[in-house]
This record gives structure tokens, sequence and C-alpha cells, in this order.
């Protein structure tokens, strides 16, 4: 397995960030401004900055076709369009929240985006064409609490949404006019604007970080504050799941996952380090994990007297060696915030790319 | 040191780790705010359970997390009137100066002698196992600190009271 | 009438959806008989009276009184206490070894509502709660610890 390659982009925690589809580009969601990155196949350079934004910007996507969209704390969402000059021109987005935009992403064909808000709202936006704007219509029935995360369906009608009440609700995000009419799923069949096609909670209730369609787009995962992930196998519209399976593990909780296939999960969060789990229709268990600091026996940097560390372990609960200087033996030094297929083929994920609160990204192969 | 100082630390030490699982999380009942949950208390749903750790019942530690902050009091051994005397002097000398220690706050909540808040802005700008390492160090550090103090106390006291004492020649 | 001081009122709370309660948070939970938790409490001790600590110590933890009142719960509280008092300190791996994962959510959180709580901060207490904390965690990591702080359903 070759090794990760890993970019220092600062001290600055980084929210979110995303490749653009060819790579030459790297979004990053740092504080209240969005830095552009250049890759040129050997190194990242610093490209433009893009700060219309006046509070932390939360969440960030790339679309196939190089728009990027970018939401934030402010309440606003900007869709920057590319321009020949290699500019970014940011187009007004009219989201009608009025509490903080929480997470964004685009749907698969491009023409929609879902954006997450503390305004107990998911607002989907499209662009309407006469005003040179983009809109938004509210998915605002049942939730009663800030969604911590959107996803669309490979259908790009479907939305699921994790928030803070524990509940992973799968939604219509069905516009007239903009899309076609979709075909027939296991979530439901007639899908008018706002249909709830599921409702899940975990039995402890806890605040659901993540959610993510299957690749073939027939069953969700979502990862819960309770150190679980969970899947889910619909039985049809109208019907209760097929299945549920919740993993529970001894880990710290994860903030976010990716389907590697059909068949496998990869999870990050506040472990520092990447996880796998892997399963089917009759049970998911965790398998691996990448980056274990069980595994790395790289030397600490300092010798440990057999005194020093009996008074450590003694004094302290810790058998960590020496407190005063000593770093994680993960290749991130504090929380992954956000997990991204970053390679593909055919439909398996080959690589996958994590963001973290110690402002690292990090391309992990598998 | 005395025995039950290790499990009682260690019990801190991993119900800390799990508290500090923070994120940036704003305000969900006022605009454009981004202000501790733990302590403004208005979204229920942002609130975990709290967690309290007990020596004995004089000393003890509560963790309340949150979302985006966890607040961390300590109870310090007051056995006698001297060191309730020395606990409060010492508490009052150190939120005196809490500009210089970002995650000291400035009151301890009631019942306690001195209270923590951190916030996702501290464990994003300092590394987590280290915050964790200083309050550990802290409260092992506040014992000792206490007891000395009192020694030093006696000690002058006995002083004094010899000199005063002592007859004219 | 005038006592009232209007400009101190919350208004946000008079909105039918604007917050959510922590009882609207809590997942369903069944209904808590509290004569069935006398029957286990003396179902316990006749365990315990026996001398059969890890069964007494699984009856405990089976059925936590997620919905019951605070008057059940802890007199739930103090039949788990009764238990992990009555435990030797060596038998204490071996007993949690022997839990499901979620009889050892439930285990650390009575430990921290016992810890909480006058019966078990007094009289030495403490120390032997203590020392199941340590043990349970070094067996099971922090796995429960996560469970206990973001469980709606509290002990």
């Amino acid at each position: 397995m070759s090794q990760p390659t890993v970019l220092n982009l600062g001290h600055q925690p980084i929210a979110d960030h995303s490749f653009s589809a060819d790579h030459s580009l790297l979004a990053v969601a740092c504080e209240d401004n969005v830095q552009l990155y250049n890759n040129d196949g050997k190194s990242f350079t610093p490209g433009i900055v893009l700060g219309d934004h006046d509070k932390s910007v939360t969440s960030i996507d790339i679309s196939p076709s190089g728009r990027i969209v970018t939401c934030s704390q402010d309440r606003n969402a900007l869709v920057w369009e590319p321009q020949a000059d290699s500019s970014y021109k940011p187009t007004l987005v009219l989201l009608r929240i009025n509490r903080a935009a929480t997470f964004v992403r685009w749907s698969p064909d491009e023409t929609k985006f879902a954006v997450g808000s503390g305004a107990r709202a998911i607002a989907v936006c499209y662009f309407e064409e006469e005003n040179d704007w983009w809109v938004s219509k509210h998915i605002k029935k049942p939730i009663r609490s800030t969604i911590l995360s959107v996803t669309w369906h490979p259908n790009s009608v479907l939305i699921a949404a994790g928030s803070t009440d524990g509940h992973a609700r799968v939604f219509s995000g069905y516009i007239k006019g903009v899309d076609q009419k979709p075909q027939p799923t296991i979530w439901g069949e007639r899908l008018p604007f706002q249909t709830l096609c599921g409702d899940f909670v975990n039995h402890t209730g806890a605040w659901i970080h993540d959610v993510a369609f299957s690749p073939s787009g027939d069953s969700i995962a979502y990862c819960a504050h309770d150190s679980s992930i969970t899947v889910v196998y619909p039985g049809g519209a109208d019907r209760p799941p097929q299945a549920i399976y919740s993993v529970n593990t001894s880990f710290l909780p994860f903030k976010s996952l990716v389907w590697l296939s059909n068949n496998e999960i990869i999870t990050a969060g506040h472990d520092c380090h990447p996880y796998i789990f892997s399963g089917n229709e009759n049970g998911w268990e965790y398998t691996a994990s990448i980056d274990d600091p069980a595994d790395n026996t790289k030397e600490q940097s300092h010798e440990n007297s057999a005194l020093a560390l009996f008074k450590q372990m003694d004094l302290k609960g810790s058998d960590q060696g020496l407190s005063t200087d000593y770093i994680l033996k993960t290749i991130h030094q504090n929380t992954i915030n956000t997990i991204r297929a970053f390679t593909h083929s055919g439909d398996k994920v080959t690589s996958v790319s994590t963001s973290g609160v110690d402002g690292k990204v990090v391309i992990f192969p598998l | 040191m005395s025995q039950s100082l290790r499990p009682y630390l260690s019990a801190v030490r991993a119900s800390l780790a799990v508290a500090l699982t923070l994120e940036d999380f704003a305000s969900q009942t006022v605009e454009r705010h981004n202000t501790p949950e733990v302590e403004v208390r208005t979204s229920a749903e942002a609130l975990l359970n709290s967690m309290m750790i007990s020596r004995n019942e004089h000393e003890r530690v509560l963790i309340e997390p949150s979302i985006n902050s966890v607040r961390v009091s300590i109870s310090i051994k007051q056995a006698d009137e001297i060191e309730r005397i020395l606990v409060h002097q010492f508490s009052r000398f150190l939120t005196g100066r809490a500009e210089a220690f970002y995650i000291l706050r400035r009151k301890p909540i009631p019942g306690y002698d001195i209270s923590f808040l951190i916030t996702n802005s501290h464990t994003s700008t300092m590394l987590k196992h280290k915050l964790v390492d200083f309050i550990i160090e802290f409260m092992e550090e506040v014992d000792k600190e206490i007891s000395e103090m009192k020694l030093f106390l006696n000690a002058r006291a006995r002083f004094v009271a010899e000199a005063y004492l002592t007859p004219f020649d | 009438m005038s006592e009232i001081n209007w400009r101190r009122i919350n208004i946000d709370q008079y909105d039918p959806d604007s917050f959510m309660s922590a009882e609207e948070l809590l997942p369903p939970v069944p209904p808590v008989v509290a004569a069935d938790y006398a029957n286990l409490a003396q179902l316990v001790r006749g365990l315990l009276s026996k001398g059969d600590i890890s069964q007494a110590l699984i009856t405990a933890l089976e059925n936590p009184p997620y919905g019951g009142d605070e008057i059940v719960k802890a007199s739930h509280l103090k039949t788990v206490l009764e238990v992990l008092t009555a435990t030797k300190s060596s038998d204490i791996t071996s007993l949690v070894e022997s839990l499901s994962q979620e009889q050892q959510t439930t285990l650390i959180k009575y430990l921290y509502k016992g810890m909480s709580s006058i019966l078990g901060q007094s009289n030495g207490n403490a120390g032997i709660l203590l020392t199941w904390f340590q043990k349970t965690i070094d067996t099971t990591g922090s796995g429960p610890i996560v469970r206990h702080i973001s469980d709606r359903r509290t002990v």
C-alpha cells in the first residue's frame, strides 16, 4: 500500500474541503475565507481567496463542471462561476433562512444544491435564468432542529439529512420545471416536493453527524454521536424498513462517512484516523482501521526514565509517557471534519481525502 | 499521594477525552451568534448528559458537555477552616487573572471552587490531549499547593508565636 | 398583573414549533411500573445473599428504568449500588467482561449517577465506584462513556 499524501495548509481548522473532478483544484474552507489551491500534479500552490463571507464558512462543494458553492454561518450561500481569466464570479443565492447555513452539497446532475441550516429547514436551490440568481424552496416539516448534514441520492431528487434531534430523514427534493419525473425507487413512487420518504432514529437519540446514500441509492448509512454507524435498508414505500443495522464501537464519535462500494463504508471523526466497516443486507461489522496509532511503531523522540514513567502513571493516570511534549501517532493531530471520495475505479472508491481541525488535508490510498 | 488519586484522575481523564468532542455550532435561537451552548442552555438538543466523578464527599469534578463547549468544575478538598480560606484565596487569585488562562471561567458555578469553560475554538487552536493534560495537572498541583501553603502557614504561625513569647533578656 | 416584567419574558417559548424540549427528544421508552422494580430489587437481594454476584449484576442492569420517575430511578440506583459494593475488587474485570455491550453502557451510566449521589460519595463508596469505573473502561474503551453522554434516556 502506498503512503498517504499529507498537505499541511496552516494551523487554522478546516471546516470542509473539496477537490474538483480532475483534482487540479482544491478548495478549503478556512474560517471566513475559502482558499483555493492549484495542483500541477506535483505540488499544491495557493491560488486566489474567495472572501465574500463575513462569518465562518461551514461547507463547500465543487460541482463536476467546476462551479463552487459555499455556505457560511452568516446565513448566506454563494455560487462561484469560473471565468475565462481564472477568477471567480459570485452569484447570489436567495436562501431566505435566518440562522447559520451548516452544510451544502450539489446534486449529482448539478442543476440543484441543498443547504442545511440552523433555521430548521433545508433549502433546495435551483437557478432562475431570467433573474440570474439561485432561488430556493424550503423543506420545513417535520424538521425541528439544526440540520448537520445533507446528501443527495444518485437520481438527484431524493435528499437525506441528519440533524441534532437524532433523526436521519429522507426527503424528496423534486422541483417542478427543473427535474425530469423521477423513476420510482425503493424509497417511493410519487415524490412531490417535501415528501418524507423515511425517518430513522437511533435508540439513544444522539445527534446525526453525517448521512450518505449507498452508490446504488437503495440504502442509507449515518453516523451518530454515540460512536455508532447505522445502515438502513428500506422496505419500500410506506412499509417499515427491511433491516436496520447499528454498529456500536468503542471509539470516539465519527463526524463523516463515505461509501466505498455497496458493501463498505469508511468513517472518520474525533479519533483522528479513518475506520472501515463492511457488510450487506445481513449485517454490518467493523473490519479495519487506517493509519492506526497502534501500528505506528515510530519511536517517540524523547527518552523515558522508568521513574518518570511510573510517576506519570501514578499521578496522572496516563500511560502515554511524559506528557510535556508528545504528539499523536496518527497523521491528523486533531478531529477529522470531512472525509470524501478522491479517486474511483469502476464503482469502487480507491482513495479518500480527509480534512481536519489541525489544518491538514490527507489523501489515503486504500 | 494517597491511594485513590490515580483512579480518580484516570476517570477524569477518560471522561474529559470523550467530552472534548466538540464542533463549530452556530446558535439556533439567536441569529448570527455563536455562543457556548452549555452556558446559554437555550436548546435542549445541543446539551449532553453531565458526568460527575467524585473521590469522596468533598472532592469532585463535574463535566457538563454540549455540542460546542464543555464546562469542567472542580471542588477542591477543604478539611478545615484554614484550607477553606486558602482555597478561597487561591481561586480568587486565579479567576482574577482569567484572561491569561483562556479556558478559565471567571466565576465558578455554585457548589464548586473553580470552573473551566472549554469551547470549540479552544480545542481547534490547542491540541485536545494537551488540554486534558493541563486540567489533570492542574488538579494534582492544586492539592499539593494547598497542603504546602498550609504547612508554610503553620510554620510561620509557630515562628511568630515563639518570637512573641520569648522572654526579654 | 403589573408584577410581570413584560420585557423579560422569553417569547420564543410560546412558539409551538420553535424548541424541542428534553421530553420530545427522548426516543420511545417502555413505561415503568414501580412495583416491578420493587420485585426486581428483592430478586437481586436474594441473589446477593446466595453469593451469585454475576447473576445479580446482570439482573440489575438488564432493564434500567428509563421511563420511570425520579423515585423509581433512585431506588433502582440503590439496588445497583448494593451489588457494586458487594463485589470483591479482584472479580470486577471478569464480571465486566461477562456483560453485553448494552449492559456495560448501563453500568457506566450507573457509575456516573452513583458518583453524583450522596450515597455513592460517602462511606468510602466513591473509591469502590472509581475502581469499578477504571476496570470497566480498561475493558471496554471509551464507547460506553460516549453513549452515556449522548444517550437521551437517563437512568
